[in-house]
């Protein structure tokens, strides 16, 4: 195994590096899923770029009714944002609960996406809430929906030449959120089902609500059923009972070395009527 | 080892520089390079917490950092803890609480303890334990860790309080 590393501390120093790089080409950030396939020696020989020092790929800011996260921000600086906080909570409480403090100090949200893994605790929260990846190359931006991101397991749609930027999070008014998930212990355990929902909830009916679920398939997915009896049929202790039935019955997870796909199916019920009750405060009056 | 890459950075207070191999782990850096051996590999994935540093003034896990990544950032180390020959606080309610047994995770543990105690002079044991829940102790059953923790914090708000 060999590799050769750069650091580059700007975007045009980036594109200038890699510019006839044979791939596989590595970009560094937090390292810390990078720094453990190297350990394992499930690194192939490649370039590997440093970006943990970019700052324009850095920081959160709201502009334009959109929430952008800067993808080399780390978790540590994510979850306790104020406007993380106000527009995206399901995100904060993903972020504040990825492996532990020292993880969340180097770990980022663009790798987090971009290592293509279904467990990935932020993938729930950022398919509920809507984002966008956007990916940068010396050729230009492009955006897609977290949804489209990941093709498969660690299979995604950025090009060896294309850089994660930021995530993109539109603002909606008086939204809430919760994420859960359960693992083998609170910290440092890669989860066997999470769940996150976001939903703008007025007089009863909601004006937006999605589900987004980990670790059951080979990406990150919705839950449309259940969210389709929440639309329609509102905030009630009916609907609540409904959706967190028909969940179980419209995932299909399978069987592998962290869980069982009966646990799993179970579970997504029992994670989506806690992060109801969670975003909410309460269970539903009526 | 070829070390083609020049590394400028603060460690444990001091400009430092130093020629090393471009693709080496800070945790190798510090323990080959500059003998600074308190700093601990136990798992090397990030899950057990033993090469805990400061970067930044942050706790990380010092293996899954590339040591060019430390270009331009201050690193401090369990070396870097203790003052003038004086023990960190938490070093010292460490040893008199009896928190210590093999004593391979202490120096992670007491960057842990210190990061938390920099940010919040006050935590209740709740916060202790999500500030060191990227630590592992296989002996001690972490009681006494805790205790020591708390403790150090109590009299660092007592000293800070006469003043």
């Amino acid at each position: 195994m060999s590799i050769s590393i750069q650091r580059c501390t700007s975007l045009p120093e980036l594109f200038q590096a890699i510019e006839g790089i044979k791939p596989p080409i590595m970009y560094l950030a937090g390292g810390t899923d990078l720094m453990v396939l190297l350990k394992a020696n499930l690194i192939p020989d490649s370039a590997w770029f440093d970006i943990s020092d970019i700052p324009d790929i850095k920081g959160i800011t709201v502009k334009d009714d959109m929430l952008v996260i800067g993808a080399a921000t780390p978790f540590d600086e994510i979850y306790p944002d104020a406007n993380v906080l106000k527009w995206a909570k399901a995100l904060s409480e993903a972020a504040s609960n990825v492996g532990g403090p020292q993880i969340r100090a180097r770990g980022t949200i663009g790798g987090n996406i971009a290592n293509g893994s279904p467990a990935a605790d932020t993938l729930p929260a950022l398919a509920s809430l809507g984002a966008q990846v956007n990916l940068l190359s010396a050729r230009g931006e492009r955006s897609v929906p977290i949804e489209g991101y990941a093709l498969g397991n660690r299979r995604t749609v950025r090009e060896a030449d294309e850089i994660i930027s930021s995530v993109s999070i539109p603002i909606r008014a008086g939204i809430k959120g919760a994420w859960k998930a359960l693992g083998a212990r609170k910290a440092l355990a890669i989860s066997k089902i999470s769940l996150a929902v976001s939903a703008v909830l007025e007089q009863g009916s909601f004006s937006y609500l999605r589900i987004g679920l980990g670790s059951v398939a080979a990406t990150v997915r919705r839950a449309p059923q259940a969210e389709e009896v929440l639309l329609n049929g509102g905030w009630n202790r009916e609907t609540l009972e409904e959706a967190c039935r028909i969940i179980q019955t419209e995932i299909s997870p399978i069987d592998d070395i962290r869980s069982t796909a009966e646990y799993r199916k179970a579970m997504s019920g029992v994670l989506l009527h806690d992060a109801l009750i969670s975003a909410f405060g309460e269970a539903p009056t009526r | 080892m070829n070390k083609t890459f020049k590394l400028q950075f603060t460690l444990n207070g001091r400009p430092t520089e130093a020629m090393i191999n471009p693709s080496a782990r800070l945790l190798d850096v510090l323990r080959e390079d500059f003998g600074l051996t308190g700093t601990k590999e136990g798992c090397g994935k990030g899950e057990c917490g033993a090469c805990t540093i400061f970067m930044d003034g942050k706790a990380v896990d010092s293996c899954l950092v590339m040591a060019i990544q430390a270009q331009g950032h201050s690193i401090i180390t369990i070396e870097g803890m203790a003052k003038e020959g004086r023990l960190d606080k938490v070093q010292e309610m460490l040893l008199q609480e009896g928190s210590v047994q093999c004593g391979y995770c202490i120096p992670g543990m007491v960057m842990s303890a210190r990061a938390l105690l920099n940010r919040n002079s006050n935590p209740t044991l709740d916060e202790v334990k999500y500030a060191m829940s990227g630590n592992l102790c296989r002996c001690t059953g972490y009681h006494k860790i805790f205790k020591a923790v708390l403790r150090a914090a109590q009299i660092e708000r007592e000293a800070k309080s006469k003043i």
